[in-house]
């Protein structure tokens, strides 16, 4: 792989181009990287804003329409809607698994499959999620079930 | 998830009420001498798949743990089982007291052997799949950091 940096006062912002013949699976992580590079996403908590690595979210979840950031210390509030949190994250470990319910799956203790078709998904922290009936072909897929 | 529930009893009915009515003809074409099944009989399975049917969606509780499940499944099965049995005076079918005695003894350790062996394949196939998925998991969080 070449990397070619080209260093100008010409350009307002860093920006990354990739030129290649496909994209594959390491390319498709790679890209998933970039765009995570330097992400942070604000939470509001107390008045206060706090901004989050997507690294230390458990979930995101919706309640009454407003979307909520869940951390293994805190509860924050986003101004991000679930789709929009859905496609900032898309080729990450962060995958939307039910209609309000958007999990990172690197924060998944281990899954029990349910009768229903469902997974139940129990979080390093103890608690335990629901993955729709819907969108278990997508978790599956992400795994490589 | 209601209609979910409703599907999943009808479902649950057709397949109970077909094997009740199959397994009751079997059971009085050995016991009795009777060539045809009364249709009392068959009002009679069609409640006891009802009750059955009802209790499966214990099944479908997201609270209990499986093993509870299982307990309380097999619990209220065998009740509603051998409830309408003797309501019903199923155990009455020839033979002297002894012989009914005995066929109701024996038609519960029939049933809870049904469940038992139906109830391992279930726990294994459970098992299995959860074991393969959980390691699945593990491989895939140490091949990811955030991305991928």
């Amino acid at each position: 792989m070449k990397i070619n940096i080209e260093e100008s006062a010409r350009f307002s912002e860093v920006e990354v181009t990739i030129q290649c013949p496909h994209i594959d699976e390491s390319l498709e992580r790679l890209i998933a990287e970039i765009r995570l590079f330097n992400a942070s996403i604000s939470g509001k908590k107390d008045g206060s804003i706090y901004f989050l690595k997507p690294e230390d979210v458990l979930y995101f979840d919706t309640v009454d329409e407003r979307v909520f950031i869940y951390t293994l210390e805190c509860i924050y509030e986003t101004s991000l809607k679930l789709y929009e949190l859905e496609e900032r994250f898309s080729g990450t470990s962060i995958l939307r698994v039910g209609k309000s319910l958007i999990l990172n799956l690197l924060k998944i203790d281990h899954i029990s499959p349910l009768l229903n078709g469902r997974i139940e998904a129990v979080l390093i922290n103890g608690e335990k999620v629901i993955i729709s009936r819907q969108y278990v072909p997508a978790f599956k897929n992400k795994l490589g079930l | 998830m209601r209609n979910i529930l409703i599907r999943d009893f009808f479902l649950g009915f057709m397949i109970s009420f077909t094997l009740a009515v199959l397994m009751v003809a079997s059971i009085l074409s050995i016991v009795t001498d009777e060539g045809t099944m009364q249709l009392s009989l068959v009002w009679q399975v069609f409640i006891l798949a009802t009750i059955c049917s009802l209790v499966n969606l214990v099944y479908r509780s997201e609270q209990l743990k499986f093993i509870w499940k299982s307990l309380i499944g097999y619990a209220l099965t065998t009740g509603a089982i051998m409830g309408c049995g003797v309501i019903f005076g199923w155990y009455h079918y020839g033979g002297n007291f002894l012989d009914q005695r005995m066929f109701l003894i024996l038609s519960f350790f029939g049933y809870s052997l049904c469940y038992m062996i139906t109830w391992i394949i279930i726990w294994r196939i459970h098992k299995g799949r959860k074991d393969a998925w959980n390691s699945r998991l593990e491989a895939y969080k140490e091949n990811n950091s955030i991305s991928g």
